[in-house]
């Protein structure tokens, strides 16, 4: 093994950190006083989160008619809304468990924070297909349990239904993932507690975790099995999303490519908001060490992937509709790029498949500046992708006399925001109270990595 | 229901549910041989309470015949049918009144009845809530003050006392009244005075066709036209389907020429020749568009070249242009069975088209003048002589009846000022209206069906208006006002009763004694009886105008005509204040809550406005000076692109009411304009020219005033065709939606038996279907697109009125819409309606999408829709391709605790969130089954009508069991003419349609296909 | 009689590593080393039997899947058959995803259950351990002492020999810490030499950046 040449690699962890360094460092954050600037980004985020609030309640206490959607377009911003959301959870799955998989060991550094992030995005997402109910305190009929009408259970044939059951798995499977990756370090945290809350606390959290070999080999093994699962999850997961569409009768929603492409449209904006979220984070949490230049460019590479292949599959829809004969599919992909919302399609093409194109170039790929840059332009794009997925298929669709607009209402834009606040908020409490790093695995990894260099040098 | 119960005909029942609310019972299959026939039945149950008093509480204390009854006092959840006549306008329709629990709740048209023949205009059955409108006067007032009727009488008959002895004039100013009583009545009321003149106008005028066959048959008569004996019809300017006299009775007789599935198939040919686009005109097999300051010249050629064929010399020469050459070519193929109408309000003009069908020999034959229509008697010549004498004071007593003159005649000029010279105005009337507000004496008139009324539309053709519910204020009928101011006040029941018993009674055909000739009239609704003997001249060629036409005005080519027209879901506005009439979309704009300035095209580029622009039109008035009136603008192709079109009947005094209608929340905008009322008031801008009221004028000043009105239209795109580019080549237009035959082509295939398509494959195994199986067929040869059926759907199914910001949000909850089509080829516009339901599909794509179970499918082929365990998710809505579901976006209250009397107790009112949609009025199948099985038969063909069904004009629609290989139903799905919408996406409709036809003949056709 | 063990804290993975052998070899028992991460190579170090638990793991997934798919045919089929668009009763096709979701969900929660299970991990568990920097930066081997002739001489010079931070005996939850001693009476040289030989190779031990780094070329590894 010694003499397989190894190309150098620079460290995964810089600062040749001790293990107590670590530890230290990581948990540094928690044991201070917040900053200001995290005083202000939770401000700012609770603002929005009130600012959603009063538009839901005002929405359930009047009407869903206090949305801009009509009789044509059934589903505006609430299901675009949704799909956004979910995509964005799966960047965090991916990266804990296929990287896991896959060996990656830069991912340790960032996947607590993208398993938090897929938490928090999956909550932001279960919430539209709920309030975007016209009788939402009846929601829990979509759950088939016994009742008194007959007894009458749920339509299995129903891709809103598969939703139910996806949605709920992987949000379950992701915070058992989640927590069960922090036990290690929650005992960590216990046993260096200051306070006696925080030892209480972290002591019921860690369930008397002493860090025995035993148990590590048993969780490593459940751990593994977790990713195991967590991949095929999170696969099914956006494909059934993608079955509301891809089985509907509505051209433009009918398409056998959706489940595929959903999921890389997924993946992809998954990782521009991990992006967005990281960039923030180290430079709040003052991690540079942790999260470094090489972890960004390693995302960077992802999104160029995944926005080659979103791009592909503009490509061929778009071709495959010209190309069918089918004068139906050929109406809409027309209607798209130039019908009224030409506009919404354009900023998608804009946003999904130009602007990754610029992360070729290390150059930008290393500049921070260009990357968050891009990475909020990926979030906006991947949002437009679903709006125009959703929305121009339903607006001009079989009967011309049913043809109509749409517009969003100011409760709508409300509820956005909400999303957004609710998803921040959650994150700056989680940099708050909960180890942004893995601890544990970090250790792990730099132990590893001196190995790899310390083997490699002579 | 329990079989138990003695089963009644047409009773309906409320469905039994199950444990989810869907609207069925278990299904029964009846067995056993039919029972007797329809009408023996009804006769005898007619009979059986012939003369007994009916009690009940709510129920007319008189004796009320009920159209149907049974013997034993009335159940609780059965409905009771009572014949009588629509009171909407002067058409005289046939109605059945359906009474559950003692109050009215629907009105229907009468099958039996000579004119109207089943069918029920939108406005006729909308009627009925005005029946349950809080804001009707309740009492009698004096200056605004409520009083009770003895100090009305005594005070109004000291006055009238006082009028007698130093013979002041007294005026009684009414409608057309149709009803031979009240004529009576009137008669002997003005016979105590020494100067009393009863004048009459009808709202949208056509005094002129009168004062025609004064001139030309020594007559003032309005001819009955016979649309069902005239295989070439040609209409001046006259919407007959939609507006004109009597619409209902010309839309039956109109279809009975034009029966396609009929051997051989026989179609008539009509042409339209208008400037605005009417929905006559959309119905026409050719429409010509001219100015309308053409409409004499062409009156003028189309006779000439009639002359000429006959070989009768003219005292004018004139040149005929080819198109009205062809149009005399087919009249004069068609003589003695066509027919000329004209709308056109100018003796002249009318008389040139007498003279036309007197060439054509039409006379006794398309146009009764033997036994003419009665319609229709307004005199302009005699209200304008009225105002006169209104306003030089002449007048001591002016009694104004039914209608409203102060708003329809602002033409002629103040009548605040005007009326403020007569020292005692008195107003019978059923609403508050802008004539009422001026009246000195207000007397509330009982609505047509809380009172006994009786009427003769068409000489010989008696009918009874009988009360279905006590009346709900302390109102008085003319009659009963008339009768009390001469001393001898009497009840209606009486007045009407005693009129018949000596004067209708003579005239009967049949030889009943007079009690019996009395119930069975009552029971039926009408009676046929010996019209009096009209005395006419022949036709005197010497009224013919001597010479040319001269030109009424100097028009330039350039400056644009205004033509006021009334719309066919308004007309004159009597009704405005219906909330169910303003939601009804028009049928060629699709535009509801407003009225509106229609820009053709080509004008509208020329004046470079958009749609929804206001516009401010500047008319010159009679009396000098200007009129100004500010609309927005509605681009409407296929109107003359000289012309701005605007709807009567708008601005109505009482429609403020409508300001907070509809859901109110944050962004929600009012029903109203910027007046506060619904729409713009433009009778003001009427002229009054050579002895009549003239609908168009000459627009002096178009400009645009900066300010946009948002118009709450239904459809936004008016095409078949997809916008340019986004179809592949040769595939723009969508004809899997509308689909079109020729009439050649049609008459081939006639005899051989129809290709029968397969079925496109399916991945599954399919569902069967025993027992009924219930189906659809829509002819869109025979749909006008009237609208009756969206209204006749809204009252039977409690669907709401959602008010104008709804609307542009494209919210409209109606269950049916009636989509309509434009296609330009050659500067002409054809015009295709499409009533649109849902299909109940056989693979219903909602079904499989809700996640809860909400909407399944019935055993007989139902697409069920469970209100009250819908979720509201919309993703059916999102997955129907016909896009027939609609979604209660909000609490759609029902505050009006009166209004909510109308409110039909079969059928759930829906509550906010939940998806709804087309029943095929289950409620309907269910009262069906439960009475077939009741006299252990089954279920009849034809005896399940759904309301859009029953209440069709044109009998355009057919429902019935699909499993049934002898049912209409069934014979249609084998005509030629049938397809299925959509059908490559294989969801299976239970709706189809039978296509519309072509006349080969006109050029026009050749564009279709 | 009273619980006896022989605790030694490390502060490198290797030197752990190699004193749990050494240990071993030397016939006593391991009872358990605590480490603040999944130290690689120590299962096999302390002969640990691979687990089981991806067993459950697939119980729990089978059970899942048959579950779901048996329960969408029961209701669709049987309890309360309706027609849904015209699909037949049993659309199986349909009832692939609910399926899926259900073997999942039931196998990651499965298998974490019985991990804490296995691990008897739960709430308010305590730890008592004498080292409470486990969890941070240092090793923990503890060595039961079965019976009065452990030798916890030997087995201190042992520890020390692999660089122990500390070692000692852990009596009743009491630690009673040796004093280091830089030569360990009887034992000699040699036996240290021959402990150190066979002992992990000291390339493992530059892992640890606490000792001075020896050139020995590398071997294995």
């Amino acid at each position: 093994m010694a003499d397989v040449p190894i190309v150098f690699r620079p460290p995964l962890i810089e600062g040749n950190k001790s293990l107590a360094d670590i530890t230290r460092d990581v948990s540094r954050p928690m044991e201070r006083r917040p900053t200001a600037m995290w005083w202000t980004a939770f401000g700012a985020s609770l603002a929005a989160l009130l600012l959603g609030l009063v538009a839901v309640t005002y929405q359930i206490a009047t009407g869903i008619g206090t949305w801009g959607l009509n009789r044509t377009v059934g589903w505006g911003f609430d299901i675009t809304n949704f799909v956004f959301w979910v995509g964005i959870g799966h960047a965090g799955t991916l990266i804990s468990a296929v990287l896991f998989l896959f060996r990656q060991h830069w991912r340790t550094s960032v996947n607590r924070a993208a398993e938090a992030m897929t938490i928090f995005a999956v909550m932001c997402a279960a919430i539209f297909p709920l309030i975007h109910m016209g009788r939402p305190w009846l929601a829990f009929w979509v759950f088939p349990y016994p009742n008194y009408r007959g007894s009458l259970w749920v339509n299995f044939r129903s891709p809103l239904l598969w939703d139910v059951f996806a949605i709920s798995t992987y949000f379950t499977i992701s915070l058992v993932f989640w927590y069960v990756g922090l036990i290690p370090d929650l005992a960590t945290l216990r046993d260096r507690a200051t306070t006696k809350v925080r030892r209480l606390v972290c002591g019921l959290l860690s369930l008397g975790w002493n860090g025995s070999a035993r148990t590590w080999v048993r969780y490593e093994l459940v751990y593994l099995l977790l990713a195991g699962l967590a991949t095929p999850l999170v696969i099914s997961v956006h494909s059934i999303v993608s079955f509301d569409f891809a089985t509907s009768i509505l051209p433009g929603w009918h398409t056998t490519i959706f489940p595929p492409y959903f999921v890389a449209g997924a993946v992809f904006s998954g990782f521009g908001m991990v992006l967005t979220l990281m960039i923030i984070a180290r430079k709040v949490m003052g991690l540079e060490e942790y999260i470094t230049i090489r972890h960004i460019e390693a995302m960077c590479k992802i999104v160029i992937a995944t926005g080659g292949i979103v791009g592909l599959t503009y490509a061929t829809e778009f071709f495959i509709a010209l190309y069918s004969g089918s004068k139906w599919e050929y109406f809409v992909f027309l209607n798209r790029a130039m019908g009224p919302f030409a506009w919404a399609y354009w900023i998608m093409v804009g946003c999904n498949v130009l602007a990754p194109q610029l992360l070729w170039f290390k150059r930008i790929r290393t500049s921070l500046a260009a990357v968050f840059a891009i990475s909020i332009l990926v979030n906006i794009g991947m949002w437009f992708e679903r709006f125009v997925i959703i929305v121009t298929s339903l607006h001009r669709d079989y009967l011309p006399a049913s043809w109509t607009h749409y517009v969003p209402t100011s409760m709508e834009i409300a509820t956005f925001i909400g999303s957004f606040g609710l998803f921040f908020t959650c994150f700056l409490l989680f940099c708050r109270f909960v180890p942004v790093i893995a601890i544990a695995e970090v250790k792990g990894a730099v132990a590893h990595d001196r190995h790899q260099s310390e083997t490699h040098h002579e | 229901m329990s079989q138990k119960e003695e089963p009644s005909k047409m009773s309906h029942s409320e469905p039994v549910r199950n444990p989810e609310g869907t609207e069925t019972v278990v299904a029964t299959f009846p067995v056993g041989p039919a029972g007797v026939g329809r009408r023996s039945f009804l006769k005898l149950a007619g009979f059986t309470l012939a003369g007994t008093a009916v009690s009940g509480c709510r129920r007319p204390v008189e004796k009320a015949i009920p159209f149907l009854v049974q013997p034993e006092a009335t159940v609780p959840g059965r409905a009771i049918w009572y014949a009588s006549t629509c009171g909407g306008c002067n058409a005289g329709c046939g109605v059945l009144v359906k009474n559950r629990d003692g109050r009215p709740i629907k009105l229907e048209g009468n099958p039996d009845h000579p004119l109207s023949q089943g069918g029920l205009c939108a406005i006729g059955q909308a009627c009925i809530l005005e029946l349950y409108d809080s804001h009707r006067p309740a009492d009698p007032s004096i200056g605004g003050q409520k009083v009770t009727w003895t100090e009305l009488d005594g005070k109004l008959m000291e006055r009238l006392e006082h009028i007698r002895q130093n013979g002041g004039a007294v005026r009684l100013l009414t409608g057309t009244i149709t009803s031979p009583t009240s004529r009576s009545m009137i008669q002997q009321f003005l016979a105590g005075f020494a100067d009393a003149r009863h004048v009459t106008y009808d709202a949208v005028s056509c005094s002129a066709i009168l004062d025609a066959h004064q001139r030309t048959h020594g007559q003032r008569v309005l001819p009955r036209f016979r649309f069902d004996r005239a295989d070439v019809i040609v209409g001046l300017d006259a919407d007959f389907l939609g507006t004109w006299i009597s619409p209902v009775e010309y839309t039956a007789g109109y279809r009975a020429l034009r029966r396609l599935e009929s051997d051989p198939i026989r179609r008539s040919y009509h042409v339209q020749i208008e400037a605005r686009m009417s929905l006559t005109g959309a119905n026409a097999d050719r429409r010509i568009v001219v100015a309308p300051d053409e409409y004499t010249r062409v009156a003028v050629s189309l006779a000439a070249s009639l002359a000429e064929k006959v070989g009768v010399e003219l005292p004018l020469r004139v040149t005929v242009e080819p198109a009205i050459q062809d149009v005399a070519e087919r009249l004069w193929q068609a003589h003695g069975h066509s027919l000329i109408v004209c709308g056109v309000n100018d003796v002249d003009t009318q008389v040139w088209i007498s003279f036309c069908n007197h060439l054509l020999g039409n006379y006794g034959r398309t146009l009764d003048v033997e036994q003419p229509s009665y319609q229709m008697a307004g005199d302009d010549r005699a209200v304008k002589a009225l105002f006169d004498e209104i306003l030089t004071g002449q007048v001591a007593a002016l009694i104004v009846r039914g209608v409203n003159p102060a708003y329809d005649l602002a033409a002629l000029g103040d009548w605040s000022k005007a009326l403020s010279r007569v020292p005692c105005v008195v107003n019978v009337t059923e609403t508050h209206n802008e004539t009422s507000a001026l009246a000195h004496y207000v007397c509330p008139e009982p609505h047509f069906l809380e009172r006994w009324d009786d009427s003769e539309p068409a000489a010989g053709v008696a009918a009874v208006t009988q009360p279905v519910i006590q009346r709900l204020g302390r109102t008085r009928t003319l009659a009963e006002c008339l009768s009390a101011w001469m001393g001898r006040p009497r009840s209606d029941r009486e007045i009407v009763q005693a009129f018949w018993m000596d004067a209708i009674y003579a005239r009967r055909q049949s030889g009943d004694e007079p009690q019996r000739f009395w119930d069975q009239t009552v029971h039926d609704g009408y009676a046929n009886i010996h019209a009096s003997a009209t005395a006419l001249s022949p036709f005197q060629t010497a009224a013919l105008p001597a010479g040319p036409p001269a030109p009424s005005e100097t028009v330039s080519a350039n400056d644009l005509q205004l033509v006021l027209y009334p719309k066919v879901t308004l007309r004159e506005g009597t009704h405005a204040h219906n909330p169910w009439l303003q939601e009804l979309p028009d049928p060629i704009s699709r535009i509801a809550w407003d009225n509106y300035a229609s820009l053709a095209p080509a004008a509208a580029a020329r004046m470079g406005v958009r749609e929804g622009d206001v516009l401010k039109l500047t008319v010159s008035h009679t009396e000098g000076g200007e009129r100004e009136i500010e609309l927005p603008v509605h681009i409407q192709p296929g109107q003359h692109d000289r012309i701005v079109a605007v709807a009567l009947g708008y601005g109505r005094m009482g429609t403020e009411r409508f300001a907070e209608i509809g859901p109110q929340w944050l962004e929600a905008r009012p029903s109203v304009g910027p007046t506060g009322r619904v729409g713009v008031h433009a009778a003001p801008l009427l002229r009054y020219r050579g002895d009549h009221l003239c609908y168009t004028n000459t627009i002096t000043r178009a400009v645009k005033t900066g300010r946009r009105h948002a118009l709450a239209a239904i459809q936004s795109y008016d095409s078949l065709t997809v916008p340019a580019g986004m179809a592949p080549h040769g595939q723009e237009k969508r004809h899997e939606i509308v689909r079109e035959i020729s009439l050649a082509a049609l008459t081939d295939s006639a005899g051989r038996s129809p290709a029968t398509r397969p079925a496109p494959p399916s991945l599954w195994p399919e569902h069967r279907y025993d027992g009924h199986r219930w189906g659809m067929v829509i002819d869109l040869d025979a749909c006008t697109g009237c609208g009756g059926c969206v209204l006749a759907c809204q009252i039977e199914n409690n669907i709401p009125v959602v008010g104008k910001d709804e609307m542009a949000r494209s919210r409209e909850m109606h269950w049916l819409r009636i989509d309509r089509y434009f296609a330009e080829h050659e500067g002409r516009t054809d015009v295709t309606f499409q009533p649109m339901l849902c299909h109940h599909c056989e693979n219903a794509p909602c079904e499989t999408v809700c996640p809860v179970l909400a909407t399944v499918h019935s055993t007989e082929g139902l697409n069920q829709q469970v209100y009250n365990r819908c979720v509201g998710t919309r993703y059916c809505a999102n997955n129907c391709p016909y896009k027939m579901r609609r979604f209660n976006w909000f609490d759609y209250a029902h505050q009006d605790a009166l209004e909510n009397m109308i409110l039909n107790p079969d059928v759930t009112v829906r509550s906010r969130g939940v998806m709804e949609k087309c029943s095929f009025c289950v409620q309907r199948i269910e009262a069906a089954k439960i009475e077939s099985r009741g006299e252990n038969r089954p279920i009849r063909d034809g005896e399940v009508q759904p309301a859009c069904q029953q209440s069709c004009p044109a009998r355009a629609i057919v429902f019935g069991d699909m499993n049934d290989p002898d049912s209409k139903i069934s014979r249609l799905m084998r005509s030629p003419r049938y397809y299925r919408a959509l059908e490559e996406l294989n969801v299976r409709p239970a709706v189809g349609y039978l296509m519309v036809v072509n006349d080969e003949n006109d050029p026009k056709g050749t564009h279709h296909g | 009689m009273s619980e006896r063990y022989f605790v030694a804290v490390f502060e490198a993975e290797e030197d752990v590593k190699a004193a749990v052998r050494a240990a071993r070899r030397e016939g006593h028992v391991v009872h358990d080393v605590h480490t603040p991460y999944a130290v690689h190579g120590l299962d096999e170090a302390m002969g640990l039997r691979p687990s089981r638990l991806s067993w459950a793991c697939l119980a729990f997934a089978m059970l899942g899947a048959s579950i779901g798919l048996w329960f969408q045919h029961w209701s669709s089929t049987t309890d309360w058959p309706l027609n849904v668009g015209g699909k037949p009763f049993n659309s199986l096709p349909a009832f692939v995803p609910v399926t899926f979701e259900l073997a999942v969900l039931l196998a990651g929660l499965g298998s974490v259950a019985a991990l804490f299970v296995r691990a008897r991990l739960f709430p308010g568990k305590k730890v008592i351990l004498p080292e409470s920097r486990v969890t941070d930066d240092l090793f923990l081997m503890v060595i039961a002492e079965q019976d009065a002739s452990f030798d916890s001489d030997r087995a201190a010079g042992l520890c020390d020999a692999h660089h122990a931070v500390w070692c000692g005996e852990w009596i009743d939850g009491h630690v009673h810490r040796f004093e280091r001693r830089h030569v360990v009476r009887d034992v000699s040289p040699a036996d240290i030499d021959e402990l150190r030989s066979e002992s992990e190779p000291p390339i493992s031990r530059r892992g640890s950046r606490l000792r001075k780094r020896s050139s020995v070329p590398v071997a294995g590894e």
